[in-house]
């Protein structure tokens, strides 16, 4: 279905222009549902609007790049795999003068350098460009002018229509932009994230597209079946996800960090919980934290730098789900409250300002998260602002236990001060 | 005065006469000698402390001249004015200096210099009541500072500054520098912040404590025989147009003989006129009131009992222009010796101030006073030690391992003496390179896979230059080929053109990943010098290198043709 079957004439901009004005500030009420159509033409307007940033930014990209975007199986990892580099012992060595060898010795320059010459472009756009924000916006160019420079090549057009789709949605959270180019990349024949499109439909208005469109979805791997199953809780059928989980088979895959991560069973169960909490079926999440709790401790993962400790993980949060439970925000008063949780990396302090009786800002104040996580869980310190409660706020997939102490501290500070 | 014959201010006299004869004889002198230490030693320690808490910020620009009295002394001016081959602004004090000392011999060295007061202090406390190593007799060592003197600037002329190692105000700031700033700095901010020292540190504290001890030998050991900026001073007075002059009332009780600091008075009474630094000692302790200074090409008065000046015993004339031929040799030798050093250590490039000039003319011009290190708020600043040869010896380098260089703070240039570090103004400091940071891909904890950390991260983008940013490495596959959301570990890249080479990425590495993880041995980034990674004008703005270098390194830009949003072809 595609946008241009509306004429883009009066009436849709009216049309959207009284949906737009519809639209509801963010105190948490339940907007009014759209219709599909009405959401189309919401995309079709807002999507295909020059974003505000476009001018000022420049169109600047490695000269190594191969424009012609060949489609490459995996990236090189550099000079030499992990292994063959040594695994960070921390073999010092003591430079004097003229001995060679080495990257702090001689003229050696590092390693680091190499990473400036990159050829494939998908491989810069993952290493490089995705990591860092402040090359976000360069990127989106790159891609655009790959597409327009692959207009006659059908594949190449589809791709670069898709990852424009992937960039909007994951770098800006920009739901009208992203399905504006994922649709323009179906109509063409080709294949987009379902579920992240769902996630659009749903985040422009509308539930029951965003259904359809789920139920359409066969899972792929682990990491998207994760999103799909709390996409169909986020849109309110949380039986249902919690069945899908359910369902799913135990690949007891083991803990080892590179192999298949799987779902065992102590990670159902955590999922199970995340998708109460976020439903506000608080009895239900700590009974799953429990369960978790129950299990013999060879079939949950311990600590170690790589993974959270499940058990852990599941004390930390029915602590924070109960704080949860008896919280009425309007029993407490105006001011600045805080509070210390365990976080992935060590203990997190978290502030929130009350102010008119409305939830003003969540900031984390102390952390020891890695720069990555933080930065993926701030939607969840944001939503909190935006919904002004708990209910619906996302718990990032690869970084959730950032995510979960944002939640578990914003509840425990809330509840230091409610009378 | 107040003479032994004045019954006057008695109560005065004896409160003086508690802190020596001399206090009582030439109280003038010992005020101006007490008030010039005293400015000196407040310079050292307050002003140049560059974390007082009156003050928010760390620099110790526009409170006081710090470095004044390295600029006073003569030697110090002339040689590194010599060897650099630069006008060294300094040179106007020292032409002021010596042509004080013309009128008024060795003025510097008997009222000013806090060497020779820290030296009196010392014989006073201490030396005095050690008699076991006075000299009964003269000997070689006696016109050594004139040997000196002539090295130092055959060596000059060569380029290379030899003055640093023995000059008056650099031996004493030094000194101060390597025996009391480490207490001062573990009093006042911690035991943790004082810096271990090197062996190049230890030689420096040795020959301090030397100088102070030869006074055991006889008071003002050092003032008398060895000091080259002495030595030049006495050049001066050799035009002098006064001179000590004894007349026949003169009884020979020989208290003029004990009382003399510069040990100027020959057995017979007559003057060494190259020694005498007009004290006046002598003449206030005299009971006979014989000594006079008088001009000198004046009409004689009635000396005529006594002999001319003699020459010293242990030096024929002769003798003496042999050991001036000898000591221009050897200081050539050294200077030879030294370049040649240079040559040897061509491929290791230490890390110098921000704003320090071309290598080659670092070495000509840098003094090696510590005065740079001593203001230094983090102490960032420290002296090489024998890793560059002698010539490097005690010249500042970076070593970032503790603290790296405050993005806030130009103290070293406002301080140097020489020049040999540029006074910058703040902003032009921030985009003077000091190195480049490199990141060693085999210890860097993400880079080797072992674990996330950002900590270097961190730290440049909270001084905000923003000079480290993220690639993502160690990515995982799905079976399809297609690389797995989020694996890997992000780690960190250096930012060529941003870098400045500040080196708080190292000391953050080392504190957390070392010194607290214990993961490390040493930090896996590090602030690395040479040719294309340090920024080195002798003049001319940082800034403007800055901007020509980061036009030259910008990444590939096209001219957007198709600057269309939503393009003609899918609408």
């Amino acid at each position: 279905m595609s946008a241009g079957s509306i004429p883009k004439h009066v009436a849709t901009i009216s049309l959207v222009l009284a949906l737009l004005a519809a639209q509801s500030p963010g105190n948490g009420q339940v907007r009014a549902e759209r219709t599909k159509a009405e959401v189309d033409a919401l995309i079709g307007q807002a999507g295909s609007t020059t974003p505000d940033w476009w001018d000022s930014t420049e169109l600047e990209y490695p000269e190594t790049l191969d424009l012609n975007w060949p489609v490459q199986q995996g990236f090189a990892e550099g000079p030499g795999r992990f292994e063959e580099r040594g695994r960070g012992r921390g073999r010092g060595r003591r430079g004097g003068p003229g001995r060679r060898g080495g990257p702090f010795e001689g003229d050696g320059r590092g390693f680091g350098q190499e990473w400036g010459s990159p050829t494939n472009v998908d491989e810069y756009l993952i290493r490089v460009v995705y990591p860092n924000p402040s090359r976000h916006q360069a990127g989106v160019k790159l891609v655009h002018h790959l597409m327009i420079r692959h207009k006659d090549d059908q594949e190449k057009l589809k791709r670069s229509l898709n990852t424009l789709g992937g960039m909007f949605y994951e770098l800006f959270g920009d739901y009208a932009r992203a399905a504006f180019w994922w649709q323009k990349c179906a109509d063409m024949g080709g294949t987009t994230d379902s579920v992240k499109l769902a996630r659009c439909y749903f985040e422009l208005g509308s539930r029951t597209t965003a259904a359809e469109l789920l139920s359409q979805t066969d899972s792929g791997s682990t990491r998207s079946t994760k999103d799909l199953v709390k996409l169909w809780a986020k849109i309110g059928e949380v039986d249902k996800a919690l069945s899908m989980i359910e369902s799913m088979s135990n690949t007891g895959g083991g803990f080892d960090r590179r192999g298949p991560r799987g779902m065992t069973q102590s990670d159902k169960y955590l999922l199970s919980a995340e998708i109460c909490r976020g439903a506000g079926r608080y009895d239900d999440a700590i009974t799953y934290y429990e369960k978790v709790l129950a299990l013999p401790d060879s079939e949950t993962r311990p600590w170690n730098h790589h993974e959270t400790d499940d058990k852990f993980q599941a004390e930390v949060n029915s602590t924070g789900t109960r704080f949860l439970k008896t919280l009425d925000l309007e029993r407490v008063p105006d001011g600045s409250y805080t509070a210390t949780v365990e976080a992935y990396g060590g203990p997190m302090t978290l502030q929130v300002v009350l102010k008119n009786g409305t939830i003003e800002s969540v900031d984390v104040t102390r952390h020891w998260e890695t720069y990555e996580y933080l930065v993926m869980a701030q939607p969840t310190a944001r939503q909190i602002v935006e919904k002004q409660s708990f209910e619906g706020v996302d718990v990032i997939t690869g970084a959730t236990v950032t995510s979960d102490a944002i939640i578990n501290a914003a509840a425990a500070a809330l509840t230091k001060g409610m009378k | 005065m107040t003479s032994s014959r004045d019954g006057k201010d008695k109560p005065l006299r004896r409160l003086l006469q508690r802190l020596r004869p001399t206090w009582t004889q030439t109280p003038g002198r010992r005020l101006a000698q007490a008030l010039c230490l005293i400015v000196f030693l407040a310079l050292f320690f307050y002003w140049s402390w560059p974390h007082r808490s009156d003050s928010t910020s760390v620099n110790v620009s526009g409170s006081a001249p710090v470095e004044i009295f390295l600029t006073l002394d003569p030697l110090v001016a002339i040689s590194t004015a010599l060897a650099a081959r630069t006008m060294v602004w300094s040179l106007t004090a020292a032409v002021v200096v010596l042509a004080i000392g013309v009128v008024f011999p060795r003025w510097f060295c008997g009222y000013v210099c806090p060497l020779g007061t820290l030296i009196d202090v010392w014989d006073w406390g201490i030396g005095r009541r050690i008699e076991r190593f006075r000299l009964t007799e003269k000997g070689w060592w006696v016109n050594l500072r004139f040997f000196f003197l002539v090295g130092i600037l055959a060596a000059a002329t060569l380029g290379v500054l030899l003055s640093g190692f023995v000059a008056a105000i650099p031996v004493v700031t030094r000194g101060m520098l390597y025996v009391f700033a480490p207490l001062q700095v573990g009093l006042l901010r911690g035991w943790d912040y004082v810096p271990s020292l090197n062996a190049g540190q230890y030689v420096s504290i040795v020959l301090f404590l030397a100088v102070l001890g030869l006074s055991l030998l006889r008071p003002r050991f050092w003032c008398a025989y060895l000091c080259p900026s002495g030595a030049l001073l006495s050049v001066a007075s050799l035009l002098s147009p006064t001179r000590r002059q004894v007349d026949s009332t003169c009884t020979q009780c020989g208290r003029c003989l004990r009382v003399c600091s510069f040990d100027a008075i020959a057995p017979d009474y007559s003057t060494y006129l190259s020694r005498c630094a007009t004290c006046k000692n002598c003449q206030s302790i005299c009971p006979q009131q014989s000594i006079q200074f008088v001009r000198r090409w004046g009409r004689r008065t009635q000396d005529a009992a006594l002999p001319a000046p003699a020459a010293e015993p242990a030096y024929t004339r002769r003798g003496f222009f042999l050991g001036l031929i000898g000591a221009t040799g050897a200081g050539i030798g050294v200077a030879t010796g030294l370049a040649r050093e240079r040559e040897d250590h061509a491929g290791s490039y230490p890390v110098r101030p921000p704003g320090s000039v071309p290598e080659a003319r670092f070495r000509r011009q840098c003094i090696r006073c510590g005065q740079c290190m001593k203001v230094c708020p983090s102490n960032v600043l420290q002296p090489a030690g024998f890793e560059q040869g002698l010539d490097g010896l005690w010249t500042p380098t970076v070593t970032a391992d503790f603290a790296g260089c405050e993005p806030s703070c130009n103290n070293c240039g406002q301080v140097c003496p020489t020049g040999a570090i540029r006074k910058l103004p703040l902003a032009e400091k921030r985009a003077a390179r000091l190195g480049l940071a490199v990141i060693d891909t085999n210890t860097c904890l993400p880079h080797c896979g072992k674990e996330a950390c950002g900590w270097c991260f961190s730290a440049c983008a909270a001084a905000g230059y923003h000079a480290i940013e993220y690639v993502r490495v160690g990515i995982e596959y799905d079976n399809r080929g297609a690389p797995i959301a989020g694996s890997g570990f992000l780690a960190p890249v250096i930012l060529e053109d941003k870098c400045v080479g500040c080196g708080l990425c190292q000391a953050r590495c080392r504190a957390v990943n070392l010194t607290d993880k214990t993961l490390l041995r040493e930090s896996a980034v590090k602030i690395m010098a040479g040719p294309d990674r340090e920024d080195r004008i002798a003049s001319g703005s940082y800034r403007e290198l800055q901007k020509k270098r980061q036009e030259r390194s910008k990444p590939h830009q096209v001219e957007a043709t198709e600057n269309e949003y939503l393009p003609d072809f899918l609408r």
